[in-house]
């Protein structure tokens, strides 16, 4: 064995954790070489300064405040703890504020994902133009509250208020209930103007 | 395996609502937790702070407490967990450690008992000395650390050190070993002056 794997051994030969002829190449080269004898001695002596400093005793009044703090705790600030057998969460503001962002971001993500696929799925049954017509329908009643809260400005009564919003909506429904009548219409117009 | 020691008997009478069971596990082990609190930590406030946080935790996991293994090893991977945390903690406000090093009344040098009574000289000594140990300690990550407070100041076997850490029982060896070399490496200019 050559210095560096004198070196390399030293400390387990320190603690005695080696075997017998590892020990006995280890001694043998000690005798003889000074430099891995002085790496010993280092190692001795930085080992054994850890005992110089001595160790304080604990204050004679530990349990009593020991005892104090545990029962203070347990009056004024019951833990807040969420436990499984082996595990233990404490929350708080830390823990709490990223949990809430997570769950944040995976509704929103769900939110989307589900628009995503009712999209595609009405575009795949080619219900689409009805919610076209819906929004149109929409738009076509608030311009009628318009019309008629003008028009009760300019005298016409409630009663004909109501005449004309039954009007409206039995147009509405006749309009859905032959839906596929005037889509087939609107395909044969278009064909016809393409030149079919 | 269920084991029975002493303290575990305590410590399953505290479970069943015997307080004083408590007291007096903790009259049996303060000295030990503190002086591994003072071996993290290197002041008496600190470890005192520790050790008493150790209790606490323990009062506190009394109702979740299964005799799986010896008592001790229980509480010593407490109090290596919360002398960790709180290292951590205090770490943030530590200066570099080539700054100067200002003894006050908690620190090391000043708690060792002195029969002898040291001259002025030996007691700057004692200091410089307690202060490059303390250095060299806090300069270890902290496995190492643990390894060393354990194998060194509480004189347990690898397989304990092990046990308690979750380490294997080479890489505790491994640990064991980098730390003296860095030790050793800290500690050299010591006594190269």
């Amino acid at each position: 064995m050559n210095c560096q794997d004198i070196k390399r051994l030293l400390i387990p030969y320190l603690e005695s954790d080696l075997s017998g002829s590892d020990k006995a190449a280890i001694e043998e080269h000690l005798h003889k070489c000074d430099g891995c004898q002085k790496e010993k001695m280092l190692l001795e002596k930085t080992w054994s300064m850890l005992d110089a400093s001595g160790t304080p005793q604990v204050s004679k009044n530990f349990t009593e405040n020991l005892m104090a703090k545990i029962h203070t705790q347990k009056t004024v600030k019951p833990e807040f703890v969420f436990a499984f057998p082996q595990i233990r969460i404490q929350f708080g503001f830390r823990t709490l504020v990223p949990v809430a962002a997570s769950v944040c971001v995976l509704i929103a993500a769900y939110i989307f994902v589900q628009n995503q696929l009712t999209y595609k799925q009405q575009s795949a049954k080619g219900l689409l133009p009805i919610e076209t017509a819906m929004q149109a329908t929409k738009e076509s009643a608030d311009s009628t509250v318009t019309k008629l809260e003008e028009d009760e400005r300019s005298g016409i009564t409630a009663a004909d208020e109501e005449i004309i919003r039954n009007l409206d909506v039995y147009e509405d429904i006749e309009m859905y209930q032959n839906y596929a009548l005037l889509n087939d219409m609107d395909i044969v117009e278009n064909m016809g103007a393409k030149g079919f | 395996m269920e084991y029975l020691d002493d303290d575990i008997r305590l410590m399953l009478r505290f479970q069943n609502g015997e307080e004083d069971c408590f007291e007096e596990l903790v009259e049996r082990h303060k000295q030990r937790v503190f002086n591994i609190a003072y071996r993290y930590l290197g002041n008496i406030a600190d470890a005192e702070d520790a050790a008493q946080q150790v209790f606490i935790n323990i009062y506190n996991a009394g109702k979740r407490y299964k005799p799986k293994a010896q008592f001790t090893t229980w509480l010593y991977t407490i109090c290596k967990n919360t002398c960790l945390k709180t290292f951590r903690k205090k770490r943030s406000n530590i200066v570099s450690i080539d700054a100067d090093v200002n003894l006050e009344k908690d620190d090391v040098s000043l708690q060792i008992p002195d029969p002898n009574a040291p001259t002025p000289l030996e007691n700057a000594i004692d200091a410089e000395r307690d202060t490059a140990v303390k250095e060299a300690m806090d300069s270890l990550p902290e496995n190492q650390k643990t390894v060393i407070v354990l194998y060194k100041y509480e004189e347990l076997s690898y397989d304990r050190i092990a046990e308690i850490t979750g380490f294997s029982v080479k890489a505790v060896k491994s640990l064991l070993y980098r730390a003296r070399m860095n030790l050793k490496e800290k500690l050299a200019d010591y006594f190269n002056r």
